[in-house]
C-alpha cells in the first residue's frame, strides 16, 4: 500500500520539478565555430523513497554517428529505474530522453548529486551533465525510553535514560527540559541541548532527586523536546516512590494494652484490663497473644464492656507460620465426626501441614469449675497422608469434658478419601468409640461433588454415644446441594435427619428440608423463594426433672426474599407465612397448638464515606388455637459518623436506637451512644453509654450504664529482622562473584512475591516475604545498558551488556570453486549456564551479532534450515566467551553438504562417488 | 408467581390483623422476677445464670425478658446475653416458652412446682438440634 502510494506520487512529481537554473558550458565537436552551449547540470526535487522522472536534453549539434551513447551513472545510494543508456544514432530526430531516478530513504535533505549523464561520441570530447536533486526535508525525531515505572525511595536519587533517535533526513538541533513535582530536582547530565544527525541517536541521562518526606505512590515527570521554543514532543515519565525497606521489615507485632471500666448510677463498677500482642514476630511467623485481668458479674456491665472490646479473655499464645499453627493456653480442635468435635480446654493445640500430609493435635485439660467439676484431659491427634491418589487418615482421641459434664470419648479411627473423577470425592471412616454408657463401632461416609458451578454433598454418620461423646448426634443424614443453573438462576437445597440421646433427653429426633431458588433480576438485585419444613421431637430422660415427658415442634413456612444494592444503598426484605405446631406431652396427655405464623424482616442501610445509617425491622405474628394473637416486633436505627480524621485514626461517633414491642406492657426502648477519640498517636479513648431495660433486674427500672476504654497501642520491631539481606553490585570483570572494588548499585528494585525492596547507596537491600520464593531483580529499575549478569541470589551482579559476533566462513566445496550463499537466513542462539537464550541478528553478509550479552560463557546453537544452499556447521561449535576486556567473537565454518553422485548404472545402495 | 406469593402473604397478614386478641385465663401467676439458671450440654457446654422477668401475663400467654451470663464450662469464657421471653401455659400443665437470646429461640418446657420452675430446653437450627439443656427458675421475692 505504502509502495503504490509512493509510486503514484512519483509519477506526478517530475512534472512539477522543472530545473530552475543551469549554468551553461560551451562545447564544440567538429568545428569550434559550431560550438554549442550545454547545461552542466539538471535539477529536480523529490522526497526520499520516491522515484523522480528527469528530462535529459541532448545537446544540439551532438553528432549522431558511430557508437555515440547517452548513459546515466547513478551516484551511491541512487538507482536508475528502467533504461539508463541510449545509442545516439537511435535517437536521431530526438532532442531529449527520460530517466527515472530512485532517491534512497537515507538521502539527506538538500541539493545532492544523484547521477551523472555522459554524452559520448567517438572522436569528440565527452560531455558530462550532473543530475542534482533537491531532496525534501523530512523531520522525524523519536524519543525512546523504558516503559516500566522508575522506582526510588523518598529522599533518594534515580537516574533515567532516554534516547533521541533521528529518523529524518536532516540534523536536528533541539532542547530538552524535564518538569518535576515541586521540591524535586531534575538534572540533565548532558545538558539541555542536543544535536542529532540523521540516522543517528543520542543517549541522554537525567538524575532526579526526590525530597525526603514524599509519600509512597506514583508520580509523573514531564520530558519535553523543544525546537526553537516550540514543544515538538512531550512524554510523561512514571516514577514510583517505594518504601526504603521491605514493607514487612518495619511491621513488627502491635502491643495493645487497654483498661475498660463500666458502671452505673448506683456506683457499682466493673473493670477489665486486657493486653494483646498481634503481628509478625519474625520472618513468616505471626504471633497472637492475649491476656485479661478482672471480670464482672453484672450482665449489663459485661455486655457494654464487650461492645467496646474489653472482655474476659483466656490467656493464650498462638504462633502461625506457613507450615502451620501452634497455640498455648486456650486450645481446641476437632478431629473427625467419629473421634471428636469441638474439644476445647487449656493446653496446646497443633496444626501442621506440608504437601502430602497434615497433622493436627490437642493436649489440654478441661476447665475446672463448680458446675463442670474437676478438670480432665483432652487428648487427640489426627494424621492425614497422601498415598498416590488416596488420602489416608487415622485419628486417636481421649476426651473428657469435665468431671460433671458427662461428655467423654475414647476413639480410634481409620479412613480414606479418594477422588472418583468428575470433581467427585468419596470419603469413609470407621472408628471404635467408647463412651460413658458403653461402646460401639461408628462409621461415616460422604460423597461430594464440587466444581465451579455445583456443590453437592451427602453425608451419613453413625456415632454411638452421640453428642454426649463429642459427636453431633448418634445418627445423622445430611444432604445439600448448591447449583448455578443459569447466569441468573441458582438453587440451593438441603435435607437432614438426625437422632440423638443426651443426659436430659432419652430421644431427640429432628428432620427437615429447605429449598431456596434465587433469581438475579438485575446485577444488584436478587429475588429468592424460601421454603422450609422442620420437625423435632424430644423425649425427656426418665428420672429427670419436670413433669412433661416430651415435646415437639414442627414448622412449615414459605416466603420471598428480595435483596438490592444500588450505589451506597443496600436494602433487604423478606416475608414468610406458614404454620408452627408445638406439642407437649405431660401427665399422660398431649396438647397441641397449631398456629399460623407470619414473619416479616426488612433492613436498609446507606454507607457514605463518613457516615453510615442502618435501619432494621422485624415482626413475627402467631395466633394460638383460641385466636389469641402475639405480635412481637423490633425496629432499630443505627448511625455512625467519622467526625474528623480518617476511618482508622479519626474521631467517630455511634448512635443506636432500638424498640422492642410485644414483651411487656410498654415498649422496650434501648438507647446506645458512643464516641471514639484518638488522643495521641498511639492512645485512644472509647466512651459508650447505654440504657437497656433487657438487662434490668427490676421491672420498670432502666438505669443508664456507661463504659469507657483507654487503649494504648504500640508497634515494636520484630525479634530478628525478617527476610534476606543481599547486595546488587557491578560485576565489572564478569566473573559472576563480587570482588573487591566492585561497587554496589543504588536504586535497584528486588522483589519476592508481594514484597519489594530497593537498594541503598551501597547496593544493599533487605527483603521479607516467604523465604521459599526466589528473589527477582526488576531489570526495569536498572540504568540503560545494564543487565543482570549473575544467577541466583541474594548477591546479584549486574553489568554493562556487551556485543558479540559470530563470523561465518563458508568453506569451498572440494574440487569446486567457493560457493556464494546468502546467509541472512541463519538463526543463531547463545545460551548461558542458566539456560537463558539470546538471539543474534545478521548485521552483515557473514556476521551475526548479539547486541546485549552479559559477560559470561555461552554455548551456541545454529539453525541453518532457512538457507537456500544446504550448509552444515563444522563441529564442535566454538564456545562464545564474552568479557569486557577484549572483543568477543567466534568464527564458525560452514561446510557445504557433501554431494553424492552415482553412475547411471549404479544403485543408491552401491553408490560410487 | 412472585406477585401471587406477595398477594397471598399480604392477605394472610390482613386476616390475622382483623382477629381479636384473646386474653384467655391462666391458672397460675407467673409475673415477677425469677432467678434463672440453665445448663447447655453437647459441643459447647455452658452454664447460664441470670434473671427472668415476666412482665405481663394475659390468660395463658405471658411475656417478659431474660438476661444471663453464659460461661463456657470447658474454657471459662463468659459472655452476657439478654433477650425476650414469650410463652404460654398449655392445658397439659406444662409451662412452654421461647427465649430469644440468639437469632434462633430456645424453647423451654417445664413445670411449676411451688415457687420453682424446672424443665428442659432445646434450640432448633435450620439443620437440626443446635443445643439442648436443662433449666430451673426460682421466684424472687422483692
Amino acid at each position: 500500500m505504502t509502495l503504490s502510494r509512493g509510486l503514484a506520487v512519483a509519477s506526478f512529481l517530475p512534472l512539477l520539478s522543472l530545473p530552475p537554473v543551469a549554468e551553461p558550458s560551451r562545447y564544440w565537436f567538429d568545428d569550434p565555430k559550431t560550438a554549442v552551449e550545454v547545461t552542466t547540470r539538471i535539477l529536480a526535487t523529490g522526497a526520499p523513497s520516491t522515484y523522480q522522472v528527469v528530462t535529459i536534453s541532448i545537446p544540439d549539434g551532438l553528432p549522431r554517428r558511430g557508437e555515440g551513447r547517452v548513459e546515466i551513472f547513478p551516484r551511491k545510494g541512487f538507482n536508475i529505474l528502467g533504461t539508463h543508456a541510449w545509442s545516439l544514432p537511435a535517437l536521431d530526430g530526438k532532442n531529449k530522453v527520460i530517466g527515472i531516478i530512485g532517491i534512497p530513504a537515507s538521502a539527506r535533505a538538500g541539493l545532492v548529486t544523484a547521477a551523472d549523464v555522459n554524452f559520448s561520441v567517438a572522436g569528440a570530447p565527452m560531455i558530462t551533465v550532473a543530475i542534482e536533486i533537491d531532496v525534501s526535508l523530512i523531520r522525524e525525531l523519536a524519543v525512546r525510553m523504558q516503559s516500566a515505572p522508575l522506582r526510588v525511595r523518598a529522599g533518594g536519587q534515580v537516574t533515567f535514560s532516554y534516547e533521541l533517535v533521528n529518523t529524518g533526513n536532516s540534523t536536528e538541533s533541539i532542547e530538552t527540559s524535564v518538569a518535576a513535582p515541586k521540591g524535586w530536582k531534575a538534572n540533565q547530565r548532558s545538558g539541555s541541548h542536543a544535536s542529532v544527525d540523521p540516522d543517528q541517536s543520542a543517549q541522554r541521562q537525567v538524575v532526579v532527586s526526590v525530597p525526603p518526606g514524599v509519600s509512597t505512590g506514583s508520580f509523573f515527570l514531564q520530558l519535553d523536546v523543544l525546537d526553537k521554543g516550540v514543544i515538538r514532543s512531550s512524554i510523561p515519565v512514571a516514577m514510583e516512590i517505594v518504601d526504603g525497606l521491605s514493607r514487612q521489615a518495619s511491621a513488627g507485632p502491635e502491643i495493645t494494652i487497654a483498661v475498660g471500666r463500666a458502671g452505673n448510677a448506683t456506683g457499682r463498677t466493673s473493670t477489665i484490663t486486657t493486653a494483646t500482642v498481634r503481628g509478625p514476630l519474625f520472618d513468616s511467623v505471626r504471633v497472637d497473644a492475649r491476656f485479661s485481668v478482672g471480670e464482672s458479674d453484672v450482665s449489663a456491665h459485661n455486655q457494654l464492656l464487650s461492645r467496646i472490646g474489653s472482655y474476659k479473655m483466656l490467656p493464650s499464645l498462638a504462633l502461625t507460620a506457613p507450615i502451620g499453627r501452634v497455640a498455648f493456653g486456650a486450645a481446641g480442635n476437632s478431629f473427625s465426626d467419629l473421634t471428636g468435635l469441638y474439644a476445647y480446654g487449656r493446653g496446646v493445640e497443633l496444626d501442621a501441614h506440608r504437601p502430602g500430609w497434615h497433622l493436627i493435635g490437642l493436649g489440654a485439660m478441661s476447665n475446672s469449675s463448680a458446675s463442670a467439676g474437676k478438670s480432665q484431659p483432652l487428648l487427640g491427634i489426627r494424621g492425614d497422608v497422601d498415598v498416590g491418589p488416596v488420602r489416608m487418615m487415622s485419628s486417636f482421641s481421649h476426651l473428657r469434658g469435665g468431671e460433671q459434664s458427662g461428655r467423654q470419648l475414647d476413639a480410634t479411627s481409620f479412613g480414606a478419601t479418594v477422588s472418583a473423577g468428575f470433581a467427585t470425592t468419596v470419603e469413609g471412616e470407621v472408628a471404635r468409640r467408647s463412651f460413658a454408657g458403653g461402646n460401639g463401632t461408628g462409621w461415616s461416609t460422604e460423597i461430594a461433588r464440587v466444581d465451579s458451578r455445583n456443590n453437592a454433598r451427602v453425608r451419613i454418620t453413625h456415632a454411638p454415644g452421640g453428642s454426649e461423646a463429642f459427636a453431633r448426634a448418634v445418627d445423622e443424614v445430611i444432604a445439600g446441594i448448591s447449583q448455578i443453573v443459569t447466569k441468573r438462576l441458582s438453587f440451593s437445597g438441603s435435607a437432614w435427619r438426625l437422632s440423638d440421646a443426651t443426659a436430659v433427653f432419652s430421644r431427640l429426633r429432628s428432620s427437615g428440608w429447605a429449598i431456596r431458588p434465587e433469581y438475579r433480576v438485575h446485577s444488584s438485585t436478587t429475588v429468592a423463594i424460601e421454603a422450609h419444613a422442620t420437625v423435632a421431637g424430644a423425649m425427656i430422660a426418665a428420672g429427670h426433672v419436670s413433669a412433661p415427658s416430651g415435646y415437639g415442634s414442627a414448622e412449615r413456612q414459605v416466603g420471598v426474599n428480595v435483596n438490592t444494592n444500588v450505589g451506597q444503598l443496600y436494602a433487604s426484605g423478606s416475608v414468610a407465612g406458614g404454620y408452627a405446631t408445638r406439642t407437649v406431652a405431660a401427665n399422660r396427655s398431649l396438647s397441641e397448638q397449631k398456629s399460623p405464623k407470619i414473619t416479616w424482616n426488612t433492613m436498609g442501610s446507606w454507607r457514605g464515606a463518613q457516615t453510615t445509617i442502618e435501619l432494621q425491622g422485624r415482626m413475627e405474628e402467631t395466633r394460638d388455637a383460641g385466636g389469641a394473637v402475639t405480635r412481637p416486633s423490633q425496629i432499630s436505627i443505627r448511625g455512625s459518623r467519622i467526625l474528623s480524621g480518617s476511618q482508622s485514626r479519626g474521631v467517630s461517633a455511634d448512635l443506636e436506637l432500638q424498640q422492642i414491642r410485644g414483651f411487656s406492657a410498654r415498649p422496650v426502648n434501648i438507647v446506645r451512644a458512643g464516641i471514639t477519640v484518638p488522643v495521641a498517636g498511639t492512645l485512644a479513648i472509647k466512651l459508650l453509654a447505654e440504657r437497656n431495660p433487657l438487662f434490668t433486674a427490676s421491672p420498670g427500672s432502666s438505669p443508664w450504664t456507661y463504659a469507657f476504654r483507654v487503649e494504648h497501642s504500640t508497634r515494636v520491631p520484630m525479634m530478628r529482622p525478617p527476610g534476606t539481606s543481599g547486595v546488587v553490585y557491578r560485576d565489572l570483570n564478569g566473573n559472576q562473584r563480587r570482588d573487591e572494588g566492585e561497587p554496589g548499585l543504588d536504586g535497584a528494585v528486588v522483589k519476592r512475591g508481594p514484597e519489594m525492596a530497593i537498594t541503598d547507596a551501597n547496593g544493599r537491600y533487605h527483603l521479607g516475604g516467604d523465604g521459599r520464593l526466589p528473589i527477582v531483580l526488576d531489570e526495569g529499575s536498572l540504568p540503560l545498558g545494564i543487565a543482570r549478569q549473575t544467577v541466583g541470589s541474594p548477591n546479584i551482579g549486574v553489568g554493562s551488556s556487551l556485543n558479540a559476533d559470530i563470523r561465518f566462513f563458508v568453506a569451498a566445496r572440494s574440487d569446486l570453486e567457493a560457493i556464494d550463499v546468502d546467509l541472512s537466513g541463519i538463526r543463531a542462539v547463545a545460551r548461558d549456564s542458566a539456560g537463558r537464550e539470546w538471539v543474534a541478528r545478521m548485521t552483515g553478509a557473514t556476521v551475526a551479532s548479539f547486541d546485549a550479552l552479559p559477560p559470561g560463557t555461552y554455548t551456541l546453537e545454529l539453525d541453518l534450515s532457512g538457507l537456500s544452499e544446504p550448509l552444515v556447521p563444522r563441529v564442535p561449535l566454538p564456545v562464545l566467551h564474552v568479557t569486557p576486556f577484549e572483543p568477543s567473537y567466534v568464527t564458525v565454518v560452514l561446510d557445504p553438504r557433501p554431494l553424492r553422485m552415482w553412475k547411471a548404472s549404479s544403485s543408491p545402495q552401491n553408490p560410487t562417488r | 408467581m412472585i406477585a401471587r406469593v406477595f398477594f397471598g402473604l399480604a392477605l394472610l397478614s390482613m386476616i390475622a390483623c382483623l382477629q381479636p386478641t384473646d386474653t384467655g385465663v391462666s391458672s397460675v401467676s407467673l409475673a415477677g422476677r425469677w432467678q434463672y439458671s440453665a445448663t447447655e450440654a453437647g459441643a459447647s457446654a455452658r452454664t447460664l445464670n441470670g434473671t427472668l422477668v415476666i412482665s405481663q401475663q394475659s390468660g395463658a400467654s405471658f411475656q417478659g425478658t431474660l438476661s444471663v451470663s453464659s460461661t463456657n464450662t470447658e474454657t471459662g469464657e463468659t459472655q452476657s446475653l439478654a433477650g425476650t421471653v414469650s410463652g404460654s401455659a398449655p392445658k397439659a400443665g406444662a409451662i412452654d416458652f421461647d427465649v430469644s437470646l440468639e437469632q434462633l429461640p430456645r424453647r423451654h418446657v417445664g413445670q411449676l412446682v411451688g415457687e420453682t420452675l424446672t424443665g428442659t430446653w432445646l434450640r432448633l437450627s435450620e439443620q437440626g438440634v443446635a443445643a439442648t439443656g436443662a433449666f430451673s427458675a426460682r421466684r424472687l421475692r422483692d
